[in-house]
């Protein structure tokens, strides 16, 4: 399939051209549109575009500002409200355009959808964002924890992604974006990596989370105001799902589906063209979708679609696995015990080792922890093998009571399953950045939500360290500014576990009927 | 110093000013449009501005969503045949760098004041803005100036890049700091001055520098001998390169030009420093630095 008219020129409101492909079969006109905004090139969508089309829709794919012959300049994120609503004005006047359009796409596709959710004319019918929340990216930016890896990696790959050769620039370049990714100072890792400054790569080392300079990138108030159903697709292992989740809690009408999946999970896109086939398109032609429970959740462990009335589903209620002396995780309370050490060098990094990632040649999701278990600077804590299923559905943290010699560290916690084989395999994961760290806290760590299954005679591991790098920046202990930062100290790190420090993850669990 | 060309609005500084006129809503951060600054500027008409901002005055706002953590907003005089408002001008870049240095800002970015509206010789204005800014004390470390037109940044950029300039760069570093260069550079042993050349397998060969010659080439950066300017086209043209032959009549910053070629070339070409080291050309600059140090900066008295 082809397009049938390409590089139709969209006007914005100050003058600006966008380019956008129309899609349809002979014949197509006045089917309803799906839209799909876009910064990777509209050409490259064939795959996204193909099952939608034969499935009964026209679609129009468009290059967002700044990229692939549209007019402008690319400014990540920040410009995607203005000219998405004057994009949706012009489909709806177009001769072709009959009488409804759906938005479509995922990650920053599903962000442009966020941008403009609360103020669409009665055109729009549903909204199907995936892998994506409503302020894409700030989660990252968080000034107690700062992603590293991703939007570097990601700043890299648009920087590039118009050369010839892109692709390929990217899998032979996987070495050397890892190797800028240790560039002290960080602000010159864009030029290791690029060989010339970028603006975003700059932008995200000096604007954090709360920056006024990230509020046009943040439409968390407008999903509340969204007034068309929204049928949303997540991934277990995805970067984007905690705030995916926050978005989903907030819609009026709105239905879930989360697979186990990372963030370029082929299985995720094909979740998504169901949706908006079964979901959007009847909407857009004015019927009832097919009745479907408003969550459904793959639940792994299970390795099981199972539906459910909301999120976080009732029936599942929190419950704290203690860590002891001996590297034992109990939900009994923990005795009087001297607390576990390590040492955390910044120059030798904890490193990341599978789970919540997206870069180029990097593996993500499940993975084996031996490795990474068996290094000194991370602690473990298990239980004995399990006497009953274990079922885990909802928001998962941790409390752990933590001393450091230093003012700043950070701790990571990582829940694992451990098989009746010894391998530990991750499931879910998170860090926290602490200032004055030199006094006892009790460090609260928010990890990935998750839906998993721990079999009787599998065990849970709690890891604990400092860091998980490069996916988190590594903590250099000082409290240096992240772009500038240059000294590496390393830190000896102490976490409590007795009855004034009861240090624990605290895990959903499924409440079984008496 | 340095110049830059481009757009201000973009810059990455923590403080960029605005030339504006009296009523605080013209300039290029207002032509793009920032809703909190917009409203910021209103409010300070309303209040402490109510019959303009003077010329020559200045006064910070928020950034907004700029990348810009402030806006300083200076109203720029209008270029008169028949009045000398130089004064005024100038007091624009010295009072916007006193406001910025109270805000606690490290990098500045300038615009060409009033050489577009404002109608002012770009030359002329350059040479108003390099002064203003030199004789000012400041905790800023980066000052840039950002231009829009060729013209204006050919202008500013020779003013910035002249001799005078480039001397008082070198002179706005204490003697404490000159005195532990040359210290550095009598330091060097013929161990430091001998380079090996590290030949490994499936690698190109590199040079290997000696720590003490590194620490003399930090502190030549730090004292601002490391000065951006076209090195390449310099270099080329000047019978100062590559040996320095005739440096000891030149004006000091040549000896800093030619210390940038040598420092930024080995960026490019593996070894430019070996060959200085044995072409006599760093110890004529340090002999010329030195000679500047004691007779001109002062610092030998």
């Amino acid at each position: 399939m082809k397009p049938i008219e390409r590089d139709l020129r969209v006007p914005m409101r100050d003058g600006t051209v966008l380019l956008a492909d129309r899609w349809a079969p002979p014949n197509g006109d006045g089917r309803p549109v799906v839209l799909v905004r876009t910064p990777y090139g509209r050409r490259t969508g064939r795959q996204l575009v193909d099952p939608l089309v034969r499935g009964g829709f026209q679609a129009v794919v468009q290059s967002t500002r700044g990229t692939f012959g549209s007019g402008g300049d690319f400014d990540p994120l920040r410009r995607e409200r203005d000219d998405g609503l004057d994009t949706v004005e012009w489909v709806a006047g177009q001769p072709w355009f009959g009488e409804s359009m759906v938005l479509y796409g995922m990650s920053y596709l599903g962000f442009t959808q966020w941008a403009v959710a609360d103020s669409l004319p009665p055109q729009v019918k549903a909204l199907v964002p995936g892998v994506t929340e409503s302020a894409l990216t700030l989660e990252f930016l968080r000034r107690d924890g700062f992603s590293l890896e991703t939007p570097f990696s990601w700043g890299v790959m648009v920087g590039v992604q118009e050369r010839p050769f892109f692709l390929l620039r990217m899998l032979l370049g996987g070495r050397r974006l890892q190797r800028a990714l240790r560039t002290l100072p960080l602000n010159r890792a864009d030029t290791a990596a690029l060989g010339h400054r970028s603006d975003y790569l700059q932008d995200i080392l000096v604007h954090d989370t709360d920056s006024p300079f990230w509020r046009p990138a943040d439409h968390r108030h407008r999903v509340a105001g969204c007034g068309v159903p929204v049928s949303t697709v997540g991934g277990w292992y995805d970067i984007f799902l905690p705030g995916q989740l926050r978005d989903f809690r907030a819609l009026p009408d709105a239905r879930l589906t989360v697979g186990p999946w990372t963030h370029s999970s082929p299985d995720a896109m094909a979740a998504m063209a169901t949706e908006a086939l079964e979901f959007a398109l009847p909407l857009a032609r004015g019927e009832t979708p097919a009745e479907r429970a408003p969550v459904r959740l793959y639940v792994m462990g299970e390795e099981n679609w199972r539906d459910f009335p909301s999120w976080p589903p009732p029936g599942y209620a929190d419950r704290r696995f203690h860590l002891h002396a001996g590297g034992r995780l109990s939900t009994d309370p923990p005795d009087e015990s001297a607390p576990d050490g390590y040492r955390y060098d910044p120059a030798d990094p904890t490193p990341a080792v599978g789970g919540v990632r997206m870069a180029f040649g990097v593996t993500s999701g499940p993975v084996d922890n031996t490795d990474l278990e068996a290094r000194a600077d991370v602690l473990t804590y298990t239980t004995p093998p399990l006497d009953d299923d274990v079922e885990v559905v909802g928001d998962v943290r941790a409390e752990i009571h933590f001393r450091s010699s230093l003012p700043h560290a950070d701790v990571f916690v990582r829940l694992c399953d451990v098989g009746p084989d010894g391998r530990s395999t991750n499931v879910c994961d998170g860090l926290t950045g602490v200032a004055d760290a030199d006094r006892e806290t009790a460090v609260e760590v928010r990890l990935w939500p998750t839906a998993y299954l721990f079999r009787r005679g599998h065990r849970l591991r709690v890891q604990v360290s400092s860091g998980a790098f490069p996916r988190y920046d590594r903590n250099p202990g000082t409290g240096e500014p992240r772009a500038t930062a240059t000294t590496l100290r390393t830190a000896d790190q102490r976490v409590f576990h007795d009855p004034g420090h009861p240090s624990a993850i605290i895990l959903p669990v499924r409440e079984v009927a008496e | 110093m340095l110049v830059v060309h481009g757009d201000i609005t973009t810059q990455h500084a923590d403080a960029i000013v605005n030339a504006t006129d009296p009523s605080l809503l013209g300039g290029a951060v207002h032509r793009r449009g920032d809703p909190a600054v917009l409203a910021e500027c209103r409010a300070l008409r309303a209040s402490a501005y109510r019959n303009g901002l003077p010329f020559g005055r200045a006064v910070a706002t928020t950034g907004g969503e700029l990348r810009a953590r402030w806006v300083i907003h200076t109203a720029g005089p209008v270029w008169s045949a028949g009045e000398d408002r130089s004064a005024l001008l100038a007091s624009c870049y010295r009072e916007s760098l006193r406001i910025a240095g109270e805000l606690g800002a490290g990098s500045v970015a300038f615009p060409a004041i009033s050489t577009g509206a404002g109608g002012w010789p770009p030359g002329d204005a350059a040479a108003i803005a390099v002064r203003a800014l030199r004789a000012a004390p400041t905790g800023v470390e980066e000052v840039r100036f950002v231009t829009f037109t060729p013209e204006v940044r050919t202008a500013f950029t020779e003013v910035v890049t002249s001799d005078e300039n480039i001397a008082a760069g070198l002179a706005a570093h204490p003697a404490q700091r000159w005195r532990r260069l040359f210290a550095a550079v009598d330091a060097l042993t013929p161990a430091d001055r001998a380079v090996t050349w590290e030949t490994p397998e499936h690698q190109l060969p590199y040079p290997r520098y000696t720590e003490g010659f590194w620490q003399v080439v930090r502190l030549l950066a730090e004292l601002d001998v490391v000065v951006p300017f076209d090195w390449g086209t310099w270099s080329r043209d000047t019978p100062l390169h590559p040996e320095g032959r005739g440096l000891a009549g030149a004006p000091v910053a040549d000896a800093a030009r030619l210390a940038t070629a040598y420092i930024r070339g080995e960026r490019f070409c593996e070894g430019t420093l070996e060959s200085g080291l044995g072409n006599g050309a760093l110890d004529a600059i340090f002999d010329r630095l030195r000679r500047w140090f004691t007779e001109e900066h002062g610092g030998g008295r």
